[in-house]
């Protein structure tokens, strides 16, 4: 039998000792950090207990958007199911609404900051901004053919570009895919056609198609485009790899990508002739994705880039837009900045501030010649259920996001958000602990309903960002190798809510799980095979075997919403879920909570929607039966009208109220005010088992 | 006879004008409203009720005028046989009818064929002739009501019913309207005679006439029958309209909500697994599984019973599509100005559907204006942006696809046969054929079946069938609920088989039968005569009880007891008296009643009379 020479023992030894100093100091660091962000806490003044209708909110104020001239802002008013049209200039004046009912959901400007364009779920309308006349369907959109607006024409003055399948000739024949420029009066210009779906493009400063991308089985492939359209492939992102192309080539020609293409973060990459990839900008803390990019409205080219994953941060890509950058952040400091830029003389930008402490977004004007801020637009909040105008929360009474991170058994470094109510002992707080959803989703650092209504109930609140998470780099994505049972991801979660313990956040024998979705489940494996840790557990639309319900997804047609290119199982196997695979399977299976509901033995409150698409209510149904079979204290609500999100402003409080009666009772924080003749109505309609909390035992 | 033939014309002519006159207006009207050529079965039973109520009262009236004994002398005191009068008066009376009742239906149907974009078929145009056939029927039969016996001539109402029940098809209604209309005019001649009142004496002349009054006795048994359970009803203790049905019965099973079925199958299951189904059937929505089929479409029928099925309009193009059985397409107007839109068949070239094509509602994940359409064992996609209907789900040849349900993320299509389960992403992706992941066959006839409710489970689905639609009558099959689990792997497991009680007595579900099986026979030889046998209809009777066929067995013995008697007292050659015996028998009391309404005591006390002088 062969073994290592004993000489490897000693570099080795050194590398762990480094590593594990490394880590060490890390760990020391993050504490000191996180003991210094909970004793800030500790000195706010408390704040007052406000009543469940004051988290459940609507903004009134959507899709913001500055024109590319800098001169006009345009905004949809929503109020109930009725959206209209505003608009207001930056010099001053009063907003004005240019059309008073649309149906709406986002709006663009077009090039030459003459045309509004509004996009619903069935068209694109043109809507003249400066008072011309013209204004008129520009396309249909969805249908049959999938018709989808890809982007504003970044080079063109009034024009977009969209995508369409062609329907097949017939049932034998295949479909084809069309990328077509429209001009603001409908007026189509084919610019390409493929039997390949097509899932980017970019012109170059002449505005001629460059590049595209397309799907090729379970790759994206990016393809020059020469003179004659003949396409080159330039290179090819596999396993997931995410490729996403600016709508406008570098000055020289050269491709604009976010990716991470060969490395662990998205990052802004520029692709050379010879296909080489060189990173422009990436993280400057070397920790998150990049999340968003913002283009120049006159040429395309990126002007500022943002990373929203722990912290929120932006930079310029030029000096002077950096310079113009730091200033506002300066000005509004541990904001989420929104910067829209407008060109031209006098031009204004619009930057759009929000925040873990701030419930309804705000709106400024900056002037980069006089460096001048003016506030410009506050966003309107209404009750859900009265849709009453309703001021928001003050941010002195609403809990910071305290970003965290630790190490994992295995070494990892972990991140997370721990929210606490301010003026309150960390150590005698009851902890919640509130896993997210996907699980390929992240916690954002920004104003969250259900986190600011638990933390003004008395409990620290910790979001685990486990490893699977997105916005943290391509590694942290696949760190899960598909361990999603009672495995590693569900350690992660354990692990950095006994750190919370062990660092004096939180009582421990006052633990609940709670969340929704993945999160849901997470809280079931807790109240499972954690129930030390976890005392009670909410599991919100929950999959009781997260197998056996990726399998029933991909027999759905959520299968083909969830997976936009790439096949939803080649996509699942990539992330180490293969579901044709019995192993993979029958492991989940068995670390499942719905195979080992004998051993859930924690009040549990399951909420389910009956038109679910994403989590089989049957699913909820069966593990629910099991456990009622097995006389466990399980309390069961069923919305047979709600979907994986419940828009309910009904549901939503009496989801709240169940919530927080529970954990009162089982955790010790504030008591539920009584609800209201209209939550009882529900709660009798749709609560189909009553847990002994809710029968009064 | 010609004179009298244009008498009578001449006598109603301003009747049969003014008639016309208002059909047409009422037509006319009609047809600026709807489209009378796509309406359902209830609006033609109504036009063709009002058409033999005109026919009647025309024959009641045209006779009753002749009938009074001294003109009935003179009216056949002609140089002409009887049989040519008769033919005079009947064929001016069927004239006017033409004029009345056909013409405008002609009139119309030829204006929605030239002056618009409606479809009309072939077999629209024969709705004149069938409008003068039933009209003619009425006419007859009121004629014979007039000139027939007292004691039976209303018998003739018998071919009246028969033509508002027959299940013929098509174009072969006409010949089944068209045989009554010979038997009746055959009992018409038979009466029409010197003597109204004597009984018919020839063997043919006894049978054409004695036959529909036995049809007509059995009916008017059926009709008693009737009587006595709006009674029963109005005393509260019919099963149908008890408050709390009887424990155990179909009505109790019919009246359950698809969950409270459901868990009432479980509770006799034996399975392993039935405690935790119990537990999850009770926290569910348990999901019914229906037919979008009121009936088969068949290729030419005249009429159908959910015609509103054969058309469908497409809100995104503002066009309506009618099924055309002459062109297997359908034809398409636009709704904003009633012109022609052009025509949908199946794929690009647009060709012919295999059978009648009916709408069938949308379906989850179609783009607005979409839907879907069936047409015998294929399911459609009708695409609105490029008008076509592109085939889907195709079964086997064999087998009538009757509906599609959407249940969670799948579709459950249900045939004749089976329930097939299709996964909702395959229906959304392409448009090609899709394959079923699972088929689960109807443990039991399609006829029979009365509801479907199904739960998903993790590992499978539970489905309930509950067989109780003909419970109530002898034709369908002792009611029972089966339960089967079908689970991943497609295997079928029936987890539970509960037998349902019946609500009514042997006597009252047979009572169509007992009174005389072999007019039950008789009529359902005639209603099925050239009918189509839907094969969503099949049910699977069981054998008629023992006591049951005693009991009828007796009714027979009593009718030829009674009929030994009866022949004793009334004047009756001997193969005559025979052949009534035999009859009475065989038949039972329905033939008694005939013999006894048929020859009149008078008869016998006259022959009696004319026996004594001979005998002295």
């Amino acid at each position: 039998m062969s073994t290592f020479p004993k000489w490897w023992a000693v570099p080795c030894a050194l590398v762990l000792a480094l590593a594990s100093g490394v880590l060490r100091a890390d760990d020391a660091a993050d504490a000191a950090a996180l003991h210094r962000a909970v004793a800030i806490e500790q000195a706010r003044p408390p704040a007052p207990r406000f009543p469940r209708s004051a988290f459940l909110v609507d903004r009134m104020i959507d899709s913001v958007s500055l024109s590319p001239d800098g001169r006009s802002v345009a905004w949809l008013r929503v109020q109930g199911n009725q959206r209209s049209v505003w608009l207001q200039s930056t010099a001053g004046g009063t907003a004005r609404q240019l059309l008073s009912r649309t149906e709406a959901r986002q709006l663009y400007w077009s090039r030459d900051s003459r045309w509004l364009l509004l996009e619903s779920p069935r068209q694109l309308f043109a809507l003249a901004a400066v008072g011309q006349g013209g204004s008129g369907i520009v396309t249909a959109l969805g249908g049959g053919e999938r018709r989808e607006l890809r982007a504003v024409d970044p080079l063109r003055d009034a024009a977009v570009v969209i995508s369409e399948q062609v329907p097949a000739a017939s049932p034998a024949s295949a479909r084809a895919w069309r990328l077509l420029r429209v001009d603001i009066h409908g007026k189509r210009s084919l610019l390409h056609e493929d039997a390949d779906e097509l899932a980017g493009f970019a012109f170059d400063p002449r505005g001629r198609l460059a590049f595209l991308e397309r799907v090729e089985h379970e790759d994206l492939v990016i393809h020059r485009v020469d003179a004659n359209g003949s396409l080159h492939e330039v290179l090819r992102c596999q396993r997931l790899q995410r490729c996403n192309l600016l709508p406008v080539t570098a000055p020289d020609g050269e491709l604009l990508l976010r990716t991470d293409h060969g490395g662990n973060l998205l990052d802004l990459a520029r692709l050379d002739a010879l296909g080489t990839l060189h990173t422009l900008l990436t993280d400057p803390a070397g920790e998150a994705d990049l999340d968003a990019l913002l283009l120049d409205p006159v040429d395309g080219q990126p002007l500022i880039a943002s990373w929203r994953s722990s912290t929120s941060a932006q930079r310029g890509l030029d000096t002077q837009t950096q310079q113009a950058v730091e200033a506002i952040a300066r000005h509004f400091p541990q904001r989420d900045l929104d910067i829209q830029v407008g060109r031209g003389a006098q031009a204004a930008w619009l930057v759009g501030e929000r925040g873990p402490t701030l419930q309804a977004g705000r709106w400024h004007l900056y002037e980069p010649s006089s460096g001048r801020f003016t506030p410009f637009l506050d966003d309107a909040l209404v009750q859900q259920r009265s849709g009453k105008p309703l001021q928001p929360l003050p941010g002195a009474a609403l809990a910071r996001k305290i970003p965290l991170s630790w190490t994992a058994s295995d070494g990892m470094r972990l991140h997370g958000f721990l929210l606490l109510p301010p003026g309150a002992d960390p150590a005698t707080l009851p902890l919640v602990v509130t896993p997210h959803g996907g699980p390929w989703n992240h916690d954002r650092p920004d104003y969250g309903s259900f986190g600011q209504f638990l933390v003004n109930r008395g409990y620290a609140v910790f979001q685990p960002q486990f490893r699977g998470s997105t916005g943290y780099g391509r590694d942290y994505v696949f760190a899960a190798r598909g361990d999603f049972g009672d495995g590693r991801v569900q350690q992660d979660i354990v692990e950095g809510t006994r750190h919370l313990l062990a660092q004096g956040i939180g009582d421990a024998q006052r633990v609940g799980i709670a969340g929704a979705s993945f999160g849901g489940y997470s809280t079931l494996l807790g109240v499972t095979f954690q129930p030390a840790l976890f005392k009670v557990g909410v599991a919100i639309v929950p999959p009781a075997d997260f197998g056996w319900d990726l399998r029933w997804v991909s027999r759905s047609n959520e299968a083909l919403n969830l997976s936009r290119y790439i096949p939803f199982e080649a996509w699942l196997r990539t992330l180490s879920l293969d579901l044709g695979d019995p192993l993979t399977m029958a492991r989940l299976h068995a670390q499942s909570p719905l195979a080992n509901a004998a051993r859930m033995r924690r009040p549990l409150l399951l909420i389910a929607g009956g038109e679910d698409h994403r989590v089989a209510i049957r699913g909820v149904l069966a593990y629910a039966a099991q456990l009622k079979l097995l006389e466990r204290d399980v309390s069961l609500l069923v919305d047979d009208e709600a979907g994986h999100t419940n828009e309910n402003p009904l549901a939503k409080e009496a989801m709240f109220y169940l919530t927080e009666r529970l954990l009162h009772r089982h955790l010790g924080g504030v008591a539920a005010a009584p609800p209201d003749a209209a939550v009882r109505e529900y709660l009798k309609k749709n609560l189909r088992l009553s847990g002994k909390d809710l029968r009064g035992e | 006879m010609r004179d009298l033939f244009k008498g009578e014309l001449l006598r109603f002519r301003g009747w049969a004008i003014a008639g016309a006159v208002l059909h047409l207006l009422v037509l006319g009207f009609l047809a600026r409203v709807v489209d009378l050529a796509q309406q359902p079965l209830l609006v033609y039973r109504v036009f063709g009720g009002v058409y033999v109520l005109a026919g009647l009262l025309l024959g009641l009236y045209q006779m009753g005028s002749y009938r009074r004994p001294n003109t009935w002398l003179n009216l056949l005191h002609r140089p002409l046989p009887g049989w040519r009068i008769a033919a005079s008066l009947l064929g001016a009376g069927a004239v006017l009818l033409a004029v009345a009742a056909a013409l405008p239906v002609l009139l119309i149907a030829g204006y929605q064929a030239g002056m618009t974009a409606r479809v009309v078929d072939l077999r629209h145009w024969l709705f004149p002739l069938a409008a003068l056939l039933i009209a003619t029927c009425g006419y007859l039969a009121g004629a014979y009501c007039m000139l027939g016996g007292r004691r039976h001539s209303t018998c003739a109402l018998v071919f009246l019913v028969l033509l508002a029940v027959s299940q013929a098809i098509g174009p072969r209604v006409l010949i089944v309207q068209a045989l009554a209309l010979l038997w009746l005019a055959a009992m018409v001649l038979v009466a029409f005679k010197p003597d109204l009142s004597a009984p018919p004496r020839s063997l043919a002349a006894t049978v054409i006439t004695a036959l529909p009054l036995q049809m007509g006795v059995y009916l008017l048994a059926l009709l008693l029958g009737f009587g006595m359970e709006m009674l029963w009803i109005m005393q509260g203790t019919h099963p149908n309209n008890m408050s709390v049905p009887p424990p155990g019965g179909h009505n109790e099973t019919e009246r359950m909500t698809a969950q409270q079925r459901m868990l009432a199958g479980l509770a006799v299951s034996r399975a392993p697994q039935a405690p935790l189904w119990r537990e999850q059937v009770a926290l569910s929505e348990v999901q019914p599984i229906g037919s979008q089929l009121a009936a088969t479409p068949v290729r030419n029928e005249l009429t159908h019973a959910a015609a509103a099925q054969m058309e469908f309009d497409d809100d995104e193009l503002r066009v309506r599509w009618v099924f055309s059985h002459d062109r297997m397409r359908f034809e398409g107007y636009r709704l904003t100005d009633g012109r022609r839109f052009g025509e949908l068949g199946v794929g690009t070239d647009d060709a012919a559907f295999p059978a009648p094509a009916q709408a069938a509602g949308s379906l989850p994940a179609l783009p607005r204006g979409d839907g879907a359409l069936i047409a015998g064992n294929t399911l459609y996609h009708y695409v609105s942006a490029s008008h076509q209907a592109l085939p889907r789900i195709r079964l086997p040849a064999s087998e009538i696809l009757a509906g599609v349900t959407p249940v969670g993320e799948s579709l459950v299509v249900l045939s004749d046969r089976a329930l097939y389960f299709f996964d909702g992403r395959d229906a959304a992706a392409g448009d090609a054929l899709l394959s079923p992941r699972q088929r689960l066959p109807i443990p039991g006839r399609s006829g029979d079946l009365r509801d479907i409710d199904l739960i998903e489970l993790v590992d499978g689905y539970l489905v309930s069938f509950s067989f109780t639609t003909y419970a109530h009558e002898l034709t369908g099959v002792a009611p029972y609920q089966s339960v089967l689990w079908l689970d991943d792997s497609g295997h079928v497991t029936e987890v539970a088989h509960r037998a349902i009680g019946y609500d009514y007595p042997a006597l009252y579900r047979y009572k169509a039968w007992w009174p005389s099986p072999a007019l039950y026979a008789l009529r359902v030889a005639a209603l099925g005569l050239f009918a189509v046998v839907d094969p969503l209809d099949v049910t699977a009777p069981p054998p008629i009880p023992r006591r049951v066929q005693l009991f009828a067995g007796a009714l027979m013995l009593l009718s030829l007891l009674a009929a030994i008697w009866l022949c004793r007292r009334r004047a009756l050659s001997t193969p005559a008296r025979l052949a009534w015996l035999l009859a009475c028998a065989v038949v039972g009391l329905p033939a008694l009643a005939s013999l006894w309404l048929l020859y009149p005591a008078g008869e016998y006390a006259t022959y009696r009379r004319r026996l004594r002088p001979a005998t002295a």
